[in-house]
């Protein structure tokens, strides 16, 4: 069963093949008639900048976490108006770090023009969470996703329970299963709207407040949350409805 | 192990293969070469074929396999590999949804292989035959995480077993004895709603009260069985069924490996199990000349 021959065999009897395909020259031509949004998520946590490693987060009970991870997924984004537009394979991983407090990423090609809602997801959908062979913000080797019971992790959350006078405990939160996807819908922008122009960036803010991300639930005595329940839900809901906020548009430049 | 087109008529058809990864030669050679791999394990000595050896009809003697540096052991014991491609579900519990997910978790699992794809994937970039292979297979110019699952799944798909005695009585090329026979009567009166031929398994998940205890503190739930994947109280201690095929290659037996002997196995199911399976001491010897005819010895030769 050794193929190592084989192997060697197929190689050099392909490497002519190889080079000229390597060849083919690429070139990218803006199309006149699309844009691109940069979507920019600050992280706050009471209204102050969020960081892994030194920024607390509290649950309803006044128990404190630091986390030293966390991650979660923005998907199937759509921006509404009179010629609505879809993003293609839109799955968008946003990192926390422990140095900046924002995260930043584009969304391209895009019809030129004016759309007043924005319609996303928390989480990644039935179609792409029945797999893990996926590139991209879904692959495999960013630890998002769950090996032996396929399906992606929504939210990672890893930190510390600390507590005065109590050893610090370690928390695990890995939200995920579809009981945990939800729709996020912003029909009016507050008034605003996106406009979209040639070759031109437009700013999208977006805000992620993680004050009430552990509302109604008690760290103490969940401390690891990785499968169904109360706990998985709860926290995803409030991650849908209290922490992703639109916060303002930008002109395009 | 025969080529695809030779899958006998009384095999579920067609052939189940995946809309996003067709199966074909080249990826069939890809997958081929990355399951016998070393290098994508952290140590740079354990390969997939390491735990599932070919001449064991993919599956090794042990009852736990040793991961990587041989520090750990597998949670569970190593199944044998063979005529997956009509499986629903992977794993002894059913967590592993497709094929293309399958490979990803001994992969990466501290008790099996222990790869960081990220230090992985680049080695085996640097290597012609497998960016050719790559490119052939899957009209990539490099190997991600994405071509190695695909590449594996469709090696793995390719693994077909149907040159038993049981298939050659079922072509009319051969006959049962008259132990085998009464054998084959047991097995349907007694094995045949789980063990449906001719997979010999039913894509469902069965507790089978080889554990009856308490249930273990266990925060991974790895002891619960499908409770794991599905928190449904009915799937506590309930795993996947096996194919009864290749049994004389495949021991130890059940999801941890603790029946060492096929003896064993049946004397199990005289003794313990559900009460409507359990076997008289006089069906085991006739039960076991008829299992012995499910085996296909072309891959070791």
């Amino acid at each position: 069963m050794k193929l190592n021959l084989q192997l060697a065999a197929i190689a050099l009897g392909l490497t002519t093949f190889w080079s000229c395909s390597k060849d083919t020259a690429t070139t990218t031509i803006t199309d006149p008639e699309f844009g691109t949004i940069k979507v920019v998520v600050e992280h706050k946590v009471d209204n102050q900048p969020f960081v892994l490693t030194t920024s607390v987060l509290k649950d309803s009970l006044n128990n404190s976490v630091i986390p030293n991870a966390m991650s979660f997924y923005l998907s199937n984004l759509t921006f509404t108006g009179t010629k609505p537009f879809t993003e293609n394979l839109s799955y968008h991983l946003i990192r926390v770090s422990s140095t900046s407090d924002s995260s930043v990423f584009l969304i391209k090609n895009i019809p030129t023009g004016t759309y007043n809602g924005i319609d996303m997801s928390f989480g990644v959908d039935s179609v792409a969470n029945s797999r893990t062979d996926f590139v991209g913000d879904l692959d495999i080797s960013n630890h998002m996703s769950w090996n032996w019971d396929t399906g992606y992790k929504f939210l990672l959350l890893e930190g510390s329970y600390v507590a005065q006078g109590e050893p610090n405990k370690g928390v695990v939160c890995h939200l995920g299963r579809q009981e945990a996807f939800g729709k996020i819908n912003w029909s009016g922008l507050a008034g605003n709207s996106i406009v979209v122009s040639n070759e031109k960036t437009t700013t999208l803010k977006l805000s992620a407040n993680y004050e009430k991300l552990f509302e109604g639930v008690n760290v103490k005595t969940n401390f690891m949350v990785m499968g169904p329940g109360v706990p998985n839900r709860n926290i995803a809901q409030n991650f849908q409805n209290k922490v992703i906020k639109f916060m303002a548009v930008g002109s395009p430049k | 192990m025969q080529p695809i087109s030779d899958i006998p008529n009384y095999f579920p058809a067609p052939f189940p293969d995946d809309s996003l990864n067709k199966s074909t030669p080249q990826r069939v050679l890809l997958g081929k070469a990355l399951f016998f791999e070393t290098q994508l394990s952290a140590d740079g000595k354990v390969s997939c074929a390491s735990c599932h050896n070919p001449k064991l009809w993919f599956s090794d003697d042990e009852a736990l396999s040793k991961s990587a540096f041989g520090d750990d052991s597998t949670i569970r014991n190593a199944p044998p590999i063979f005529n997956l491609a009509w499986k629903k579900e992977f794993f002894w519990d059913g967590g592993v949804k497709n094929l293309e997910s399958l490979s990803f978790a001994p992969l990466q699992s501290h008790s099996e292989m222990r790869a960081d794809l990220a230090k992985q994937i680049p080695f085996l970039n640097r290597k012609l035959a497998y960016r050719v292979l790559a490119k052939q297979a899957y009209n990539s110019d490099t190997i991600n995480s994405q071509v190695i699952g695909r590449a594996l799944a469709v090696f793995i798909k390719s693994i077909t077993s149907f040159n038993s005695k049981w298939d050659m009585v079922q072509q009319g090329k051969a006959a049962f004895k008259a132990y085998e026979l009464q054998g084959q009567v047991i097995f349907e009166r007694k094995c045949q709603s789980c063990h449906k031929p001719p997979l010999f398994y039913d894509n469902k998940h069965h507790n089978i009260f080889l554990d009856t205890d308490s249930l273990p503190k266990d925060h991974e739930k790895v002891l619960y069985g499908r409770y794991r994947i599905t928190y449904k109280a009915e799937d506590i201690y309930a795993y996947s069924t096996p194919s009864l095929r290749n049994l004389v290659f495949t021991a130890p037996y059940m999801h941890d490996g603790r029946l060492k002997t096929l003896e064993e196995v049946l004397t199990f199911y005289e003794d313990g199990c559900r009460p409507i399976h359990h076997l008289k001491s006089n069906e085991k010897a006739p039960l076991l000349a008829f299992l012995k005819t499910l085996t296909d010895s072309t891959i070791v030769k």
